[in-house]
């Protein structure tokens, strides 16, 4: 450590509180300076005649083309002697978003929820479960909860989260914070469809995440909202 | 009998002045004995019984040591010839896991709520002495909370262990006699004298020092879980007390600032308005690049430009006469010595005072603050920034000059110059005599809406450096945050004017500059504050950022 002018170089690598690889730019950050976080390219010269990886590409698109048809054929000639049912099958096509695949698991971890609490608030207004104890946050991997917390309305609760922002860009899915809550407040349904054309909509905030399917019950299955299995 | 004893605590043998608790005695050879109610700045009242020991004293006459029939508290025993003390025998642990059972008896264990987890001392100690689950069946006692004690603490009477410790510290530091325990058994609770507003300056002390989280500061409620915030030790600049401190702070934002221990300093605690120094700090206004108001640099001009001009400028003053320099009671000491060379050596300034930046604050007392409401004008004067040096020209006489337009160069750091006029646009009319008026500043003030050229300083959160009190006491500060925008480190610009003005800077780096001044070797010590125990070192979601290992 530098004892010189106030540089410290383990704090300006501390990026919220991890320690960050030295980007490739290394100065002071100005103002209108653009900053370049990217990795400079490092193509061979193959690679950048680009017919050849035009070529390379489509070989592959070929191969698993035709080990599926292959596949498929094996799957055919089972079917014809009237096995057809429990044979091993090749891929099949889903035309997403049309189609859905009707196989995932219930517990699937996919879009999150905040639990809410039974009684309403003081204006008639639903109260997370949630008391801001930032557990989930400090266990998140992938940093990406951000909670605001504040004097719930209710004085028997006390804390509560005022804000609760999810960056589900980042998320990775790992249900630590479903882990880590100590109260239920927050959950992992099994939905898994969340893609969508803005980044900005990709930060979840509480009334979203509010703003769930009431539990329902399915072959003894409990699914806190997500969307009923398709036939 | 002489002033000194030697005992054996846990096989290590130490010697220290007669009258040290057992307790003390056992930090000096590295003995962790678990406390709640004991702490160092305050009486001892030895009332939670968790710092029990097998003592055993000895009887000169039989010649051997008499088993203890019971343990005892080693707060309040004091250290004797030949003792001996055991810290870890089975009994001693069983007592300890006994006194923490009862405890969590009635305590909530709302953690996550809480925000004192994290640095709990309850939680701490349940960790290492206890770990066992409640045997408790019944409901547990509920006591009030959310009481407010005065506008900046709010009691949970339900986490509270009645240590004492808030009491005791308002009884015989703060004298204000504002806390007492009333009721007794499970009733008890720590209730506000009849009348009392409890608005005093030293409050917020009451907080860092209960050992759970029934006293909570209304400024930090619910603000931040403590472990994901980044200590950095400093000073507080509030006055010339230099209390020591440690920001606390989470990305470019601080937090709260706690206080620090440095006996000779400020002992254990700080003044309320030091803990509010941090939202001025967010509220000045501030540059992020040097402006200048002269046409052959245009209005924003480059470091290099500015740097060039500044020392073209400050040059033509080698040989004397028109250049006044007023430095500032908030530099560094080490900015000091720079500035001080800067206007006598490289240049010969006629004129040279320190001015008073701040003028308003808590009134003094006579526990820490003083009257003075800038951190270092001591340690300015020590490094060479001598009001009047020059034949007494001080800042009066630097204002009569600039009124009779005698100043050519005039340069200035930090803010506050109109404190020292009737009026802003006193100074301002003032000023414009001037013909070249250079300010070196952190925050933007009146005179920087006239001065020819601004450079963006760092402010102390920003930079390293020393500020000595009114008592001579050196303490460091160390750089929190992120520096705004392209504000340059005072030392380093200093450095960099002096070369620009044709001369050489006193010296090269900051360490050579701490070495001129022959500062104390002890003004960036850390003493182990209450509560700090080296089994948790580590435990913290983050490192501790402090510096401390450094030189
Ligand atoms: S699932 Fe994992 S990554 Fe996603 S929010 Fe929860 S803890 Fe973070
Ligand atoms: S862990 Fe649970 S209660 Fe705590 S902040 Fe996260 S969602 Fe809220
Ligand atoms: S005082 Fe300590 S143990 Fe009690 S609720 Fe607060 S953090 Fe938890
Ligand atoms: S409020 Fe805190 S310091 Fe005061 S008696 Fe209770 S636990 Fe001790």
């Amino acid at each position: 450590m530098s004892e010189q002018l106030g540089q410290n170089a383990d704090f300006d690598n501390l990026i919220d509180g991890h320690v960050m690889p030295q980007p490739a730019y290394q100065g002071e950050f100005t103002e209108g300076e653009i900053v370049k976080y990217y990795n400079p390219s490092r193509m061979t010269l193959l690679e950048k005649l680009y017919v050849p990886a035009i070529i390379g590409g489509l070989m592959i698109t070929a191969r698993v083309f035709f080990t599926n048809m292959a596949k498929w054929g094996i799957w055919f000639t089972y079917w014809i002697r009237g096995k057809g049912k429990d044979a091993p099958k090749g891929a099949v096509t889903i035309y997403y978003p049309e189609e859905t695949r009707p196989d995932y698991s219930p517990i699937n971890r996919g879009k999150h929820i905040l639990t809410m609490r039974q009684q309403k608030g003081p204006s008639g207004e639903a109260l997370p479960q949630c008391v801001a104890c930032y557990m989930c946050a400090t266990a998140c991997p992938a940093f990406c909860i951000h909670i605001v917390a504040g004097e719930s309305p209710d004085p028997n609760i006390e804390k509560y989260c005022v804000e609760f922002d999810i960056e589900m860009d980042k998320c990775i899915f790992c249900g630590y914070c479903e882990e880590a809550c100590p109260v239920d407040a927050i959950r992992l349904t099994p939905e898994p469809r969340m893609a969508d054309y803005q980044r900005e909509r990709m930060i979840y905030d509480r009334e979203y995440l509010m703003t769930w399917n009431p539990t329902y019950v399915e072959d003894d299955h409990v699914y806190p909202g997500g969307h009923p299995r398709e036939e | 009998m002489s002033d000194q004893v030697t005992l054996t605590i846990d096989g290590k043998e130490v010697t220290v002045p007669r009258g040290t608790k057992v307790i003390e005695a056992a930090k000096q050879v590295g003995v962790e004995i678990p406390h709640f109610c004991y702490h160092p700045g305050l009486p001892v009242d030895g009332n939670c019984r968790m710092c029990i020991a097998d003592v055993r004293t000895w009887n000169a006459r039989a010649e051997k040591h008499f088993p203890a029939r019971r343990p005892a508290v080693t707060c309040w025993t004091d250290a004797e010839e030949n003792m001996q003390v055991f810290t870890d025998t089975d009994e001693v642990k069983k007592s300890r896991a006994t006194v923490m059972e009862f405890l969590l008896i009635n305590h909530p264990i709302d953690c996550p709520i809480c925000d004192k987890a994290g640095e709990c001392m309850l939680q701490d100690h349940y960790m290492q002495h206890d770990g066992k689950r409640s045997e408790l069946r019944e409901e547990k006692i509920h006591k009030p909370r959310l009481k407010p004690f005065g506008e900046r603490i709010v009691y949970n009477g339900e986490r509270c262990i009645l240590c004492s410790r808030c009491t005791r510290f308002t009884a015989h530091v703060s004298k204000t006699h504002d806390l007492g325990i009333v009721n007794r058994g499970d009733r008890a609770v720590v209730e506000l004298a009849q009348g009392s507003t409890f608005d005093n300056a030293y409050t917020d002390n009451v907080s860092d020092i209960c050992p759970v989280g029934a006293l909570t500061k209304t400024d930090f409620r619910f603000k931040k879980r403590v472990w994901f915030l980044k200590h950095t030790d400093s000073v507080c600049g509030g006055c010339s007390r230099n209390c020591n401190t440690v920001v606390d702070h989470d990305r470019a934002e601080i937090v709260r600032i706690m206080p620090r221990r440095r006996d000779e300093v400020n002992g254990h605690f700080m003044c309320n308005e030091g803990r509010d120094i941090y939202k001025s700090l967010a509220a000045t206004v501030r540059t992020s690049a040097p402006i200048s108001r002269v046409d052959e640099l245009g209005a924003g001009p480059s470091w290099d430009d500015a740097l060039a001009w500044a020392g073209g400028k400050l040059g033509e003053q080698k040989k004397g006469g028109k250049l006044a320099v007023i430095g500032s009671p908030w530099m560094s000491n080490e900015e000091a010595l720079v500035l001080g060379h800067l206007a006598g050596k490289v240049c010969k300034s006629a004129w040279m005072d320190i001015k008073n930046d701040v003028i308003e604050g808590y009134p003094a007392d006579d526990l820490l603050h003083t009257d003075d409401h800038n951190p270092n004008r001591a340690g300015v004067i020590a490094a060479g920034v001598v009001p009047g040096k020059k034949d007494g020209k001080d800042l009066a006489a630097i204002q009569e000059a600039i009124a009779a337009g005698e100043v050519e160069v005039l340069l200035v750091w930090g803010t506050g110059l109109a404190n020292h006029y009737d009026s802003v646009e006193a100074m301002h009319e003032a000023v414009a005599k001037v013909p070249v008026v250079i300010q070196l500043t952190d925050a933007m003030d009146a005179l920087s809406e006239v001065a020819q050229l601004v450079l963006p300083v760092r402010n102390w959160a920003e930079r390293d450096g020393t500020w000595t009190n009114f008592e001579g006491h050196t303490s460091r500060f160390r750089k929190a945050l992120r520096p705004h925008g392209q504000a340059r480190d005072g030392f380093e610009l200093l450095s960099a004017m002096c070369t620009a003005a044709g001369g050489k800077p006193p010296v090269k780096t900051f360490k050579d500059a701490r070495k001129k001044l022959k500062q104390d070797p002890d003004s960036d010590v850390r003493e182990v504050a209450d509560g700090e125990f080296a089994f948790y070192k580590g435990q913290s979601l983050y490192r501790h950022h402090s510096g401390t290992t450094e030189v």
